[in-house]
């Protein structure tokens, strides 16, 4: 026991300092009383109750009781502020989140809590079941973010639902976690998914699977339906009374195309590969022949400006998902020479056509107009396939042309 | 017959997902539904209070209102539901904020200090005179009577007893 008096002085400070500060933590909770309560229960937060906590909060950032006071308060604040749709919720989850896991983090938190539980529960040893709270919390909190996903893509509000995607990508959880939390929302959403697949209706199933897709692009087995759908899709229409329809599903899944293929190079998933390389190449091959067979054969038929306009359209389309195919493709693959082929010859063949139409019609406004969309084809091929096969000899001559038409035009 | 392993992990649920998003959780624990104070954890307390709240709405139906919400008898029923569940209750008061309650072990310790320094001879040049030391009981007396005992039924009776009687603290 100490009997100097600098010693008592600095124990008298230490004990003060700590009554003062409860003191001023019991006055920022009083905040919250709820006058029109008889139990005497607290409401979860007032604006003045959050004003107080976060300035005794910032002085003292390891004080576990006030960050529980806090994290409860600005959780519950988020929570009211995003069902008003209030522009200030995402903020103020995010700093609820923040407070959390620094409560999950805080050893002296989870004692304390250790504690409680004995008190409340002594005649069991609870430590494990508290060590898996402790493990699970962060995954628990974030699992809110999905049911919000869910809510607002049911109310068609992309743009709230958004700012939940936000949170789950950012949270720190560990990876599987992040997939599992987003592997509820896909349940969620494309629940309906392998029924109306089922029942052929491929627009139905996709346009599940696209809504889910614009909020988590990078989610493969939601990319491999997709992949799989369409393809399914594709193998019942015909090229040239059905290419349309072809034509449109080309469109949409073209948007996909970068994902999947970047996903399909990661070995998320073994089945996403082979589902990109069916229906890209069933899209390249169809598109080649809708392009062959609309392509105008003789000069006469090149005064017909659509069906041109088509072709090249059509050669465009196969071109974009057979270059997507070069990096799943092996570097001597029968598939990738087969590309390459394709889209040299797409060009060369619109080149040459729009060569003729120049020579002969000296209509040269037209002869440009049909050789910009070719040339640059042509060009990207060769680039794509790093000039490894034989270049086309024409190349230049088609620039050289292209040169004297934009100088005249 | 169960075949489950003993000491098979079952998932905790989770506190914030057990109901729709359009309900706060934070408002709708079960503490306020049942109108137990969250600190109370006798257990016959708990029921009586849970009666006496069964009691009112009967008596007066649709008069407990959280959030513009009226809280009906089933809402009650699961609120005490988890309030007999040590587990249960144990989440639920993540929820919850615990009653402020000012920490008076510091100047505990403070004072009995201070009651031994008294009792030992002052064999230093340095020693506190006693007149201060006197006082700084005082001021702690002061002090800790200006906080009366804790409303709660659990363990916070066992606070100790101030040594110069009167009331517990």
């Amino acid at each position: 026991m100490p009997s100097d008096l600098p010693l008592l002085a600095r124990r008298t400070a230490a004990a003060l300092t700590d009554f003062i500060r409860s003191e001023e933590i019991t006055r920022a909770v009083n905040c919250l009383e709820n006058h029109g309560d008889a139990s005497g229960s607290l409401l979860p937060y007032t604006h003045e109750a959050i004003a107080a906590l976060d300035n005794l909060h910032r002085a003292d950032p390891d004080d576990t009781t006030l960050l529980h006071h806090l994290a409860i308060a600005r959780h519950s604040r988020a929570w009211d502020w995003e069902l008003a749709e209030d522009p200030r919720a995402a903020a103020e989850w995010e700093e609820a989140l923040r407070l959390w896991r620094n409560l999950q983090t805080s050893p002296t938190f989870w004692e304390a809590l250790s504690t409680r539980l004995l008190q409340l529960n002594s005649k069991s040893d609870d430590s494990a079941w508290l060590d898996r709270l402790r493990t699970s919390l962060l995954e628990q909190l974030v699992g809110i973010h999905v049911d919000f996903v869910c809510h607002w893509t049911n109310k068609g509000r992309n743009d709230r639902a958004l700012s939940h995607v936000a949170i789950i990508r950012k949270a720190q959880i560990p990876p599987v976690a992040r997939m599992r939390l987003i592997g509820l929302v896909f349940q969620f959403m494309t629940g309906g998914v392998a029924d109306a697949w089922s029942r052929k209706d491929f627009p139905g199933a996709l346009s599940a699977l696209e809504a889910f897709l614009k909020l988590f692009p990078d989610y493969s087995p939601a990319l491999r339906q997709y992949f799989e759908i369409g393809h399914d899709w594709m193998d019942s229409l015909a090229y040239a009374t059905e290419w349309a329809v072809m034509e449109s599903l080309a469109i949409r899944a073209r948007p996909l195309l970068d994902h999947a293929v970047k996903r399909a190079l990661e070995n998320s998933d073994p089945l996403l590969k082979p589902a990109v390389l069916e229906l890209a190449t069933q899209v390249a091959l169809n598109a080649r022949k809708r392009g062959d067979s609309i392509m105008p054969s003789t000069i006469d038929e090149a005064h017909e400006e659509p069906a041109i306009m088509s072709a090249i359209k059509a050669y465009q389309l196969g071109y974009e998902f057979a270059i997507t195919l070069i990096p799943l493709s092996a570097p001597e693959s029968y598939l990738r020479r087969w590309f390459h082929d394709c889209a040299v010859g797409w060009a060369d063949a619109l080149c040459s056509l729009s060569v003729l139409a120049l020579k002969v019609e000296m209509d040269r406004p037209k002869a440009l107009q049909l050789l910009r969309p070719a040339l640059p084809l042509l060009d990207q091929a060769q680039e794509a396939f790093h000039n490894e096969y034989v270049k086309n000899e024409k190349i230049p001559e088609f620039h050289s042309i292209m040169d004297l038409l934009a100088d005249e035009y | 017959m169960n075949t489950e392993h003993p000491n098979a992990e079952v998932a905790i649920p989770s506190i914030w997902r057990r109901g729709p998003v359009t309900r706060n959780p934070y408002h709708f624990n079960a503490f306020r539904i049942a109108g137990v104070p969250v600190d109370l954890t006798e257990r016959s307390w708990v029921t009586e209070l849970i009666s006496q709240k069964r009691q009112f709405m009967a008596a007066s139906p649709g008069s407990h209102v959280i959030e513009d919400t009226t809280v009906s008898e089933s809402d009650v029923n699961q609120a005490e539901l988890v309030l007999s569940d040590p587990r249960r209750r144990f989440l639920e008061e993540l929820l919850t904020h615990s009653q402020p309650r000012t920490a008076l072990q510091p100047l505990q310790s403070l004072d009995a200090m201070l009651a031994e320094a008294v009792r030992e001879p002052a064999d230093k040049s340095d020693a506190p005179s006693p007149n201060i030391l006197v006082l700084g009981r005082i001021v702690c007396s002061i002090w800790l009577h200006q906080h009366p005992p804790d409303t709660a039924f659990g363990s916070a009776e066992t606070c100790p007893i101030c040594p110069w009687g009167g009331r517990a603290i």
